[in-house]
């Protein structure tokens, strides 16, 4: 029983033959152009790009259903809070107010604040499909050597791969320790009482952090016996050089950067104002 | 045994710690429990200052380049410049605050009220962010933000005080934490 949220598939094409950094680069610098700009025809643009890549990537649904229906809630939640907290922010940002809906006291709904609930929901669907890519198509190992290769000092870059392969065993390091509690007569279903539950779960905790602690003792010595951190440099066996293609991924990736500065000065500011 | 690769390799396993618990839910009648701040408030009382912080970095880097290992399984950049991102931070200057304040030696009063700070820290940001990425008022981020996580992070707290103490008196033998 593994508890995978979602992993590297293996699979053939056009972006599974990209090096990692490449990919690395251009998530970092699309998701930052998409996070900062609120102008609808860049976000709309990053979108449309990022379910063609997913198109060429052959990505089963059943392989990402779970994460995007918790992505989704989560930003639907995020959307429902702002309009609940500032329902007039839409009026502030584009000067106008055309109300479609009176509703009740100041939870009345207008084009603007619609407008800019639109665009905000936009900004989730645009890069999460870009960061679920990196994730299927890019194997955990090659991970650490593309942040060495975009300049991160390699021991850094080796503790990221270290977390990668730690997460999943945490995961199934409780869930053992979880069935053989259970085994034992503890009861952690909806059958026990909650104090009872809580209680019960703590007492996974522990034997949780014990073995983890042993395997980090475990982990630390064998590093040193293979003389890890030893010299300034290191060589990677995942490495890929970069290709025509990762170049070219970069450059639109900068293209994209630089779009969302420029749209900054065109609209004097980071929001496409159509009622202006 | 205290080495360098040791301080490589206690940070790795604070994050992936955070990040497991982060996907961790227990139910508790309708109310989703996540483990998220257990896990950042144990790695900041166990860990030294330095690890505490690097765990906390690490699990922030990887969350930032989309991996799900924030609460909820959610994860990218937008998380950490959204409406919630102050509480994410939080996270950081909590590990920061409470591993400067706890030694191994703490009472747990001591333990519980570094941890209470550190949590406080967390909540202060979070406002913050909530007002200055998410557009609300002071007294929204508070209603929205703070209001409904008071007691069960009080709670919270309690559990890490107990085992922060129940932990410390059996890793007396091991040298990262004496």
């Amino acid at each position: 029983m593994t508890n995978r949220l979602i992993g590297y598939y293996g699979g053939d094409g056009f972006l599974y033959r990209l090096s990692g950094a490449s990919k690395l680069l251009f998530l970092l610098l699309a998701s930052i152009a998409c996070m900062t700009t609120y102008d609808t025809r860049l976000i709309l643009f990053i979108g449309i790009l990022s379910l063609i890549l997913f198109r060429m990537a052959h990505v089963r649904w059943q392989d990402i259903s779970f994460v995007i229906k918790f992505i989704s809630f989560f930003a639907l939640l995020n959307v429902i809070v702002v309009y609940l907290f500032a329902p007039a922010y839409g009026e502030q940002i584009y000067g106008a107010k055309t109300v479609l809906f009176e509703g009740w006291g100041r939870f009345y709904l207008t084009s603007q604040e619609l407008f800019y609930l639109f665009n905000l929901s936009l900004k989730y669907f645009s890069t999460v499909p870009l960061a679920l890519l990196f994730l299927l198509t890019t194997h955990p190992s090659q991970f650490a050597s593309s942040l060495n290769q975009i300049g991160v000092p390699y021991k850094v870059a080796y503790a990221v791969s270290l977390t990668l392969r730690y997460i999943p065993d945490v995961q199934e390091e409780f869930y053992m320790i979880r069935m053989s509690q259970e085994a034992r007569g503890l009861e952690l279903s909806a059958k026990a009482k909650l104090l009872d539950r809580i209680k019960g779960n703590l007492q996974i905790v522990l034997p949780l952090i014990f073995s983890s602690l042993e395997r980090i003792d475990t982990v630390s010595t064998a590093m040193e016996l293979r003389r890890f951190g030893k010299n300034k440099k290191r060589t990677w066996y995942t490495y890929k050089k970069f290709s025509t293609y990762d170049l070219l991924a970069i450059a639109l990736a900068c293209l994209l950067f630089t779009a969302s500065l420029l749209l900054f000065l065109l609209n004097h500011g980071r929001f496409y104002n159509p009622w202006a | 045994m205290t080495s360098k690769t040791l301080g490589l390799v206690m940070p790795a396993f604070g994050a992936a710690l955070i990040a497991a618990a982060s996907q961790l839910t227990i139910p508790l009648g309708s109310i989703p429990f996540t483990l998220q701040t257990l896990a950042v408030g144990l790695v900041a009382t166990l860990f030294q200052k330095r690890e505490a912080v690097l765990s906390l970095l690490l699990y922030l880097f990887l969350g930032a380049v989309g991996l799900p290992v924030f609460a909820g399984g959610s994860g990218g950049l937008a998380a950490l410049i959204g409406p919630a991102a102050g509480f994410l931070w939080g996270f950081l200057a909590y590990a920061a605050l409470t591993s400067a304040l706890v030694s191994p030696k703490s009472s747990a009063l001591a333990i519980f009220f570094a941890n209470l700070l550190g949590d406080s820290l967390t909540f202060v940001l979070g406002m913050l962010g909530l007002m200055f990425l998410a557009k609300m008022s002071a007294a929204a981020a508070f209603l929205s933000g703070v209001l409904p996580f008071i007691l069960p992070d009080l709670g919270k707290l309690a559990i890490i005080t107990f085992l922060a103490k129940a932990l410390s008196k059996t890793l007396k033998n091991e040298g990262y934490f004496k």
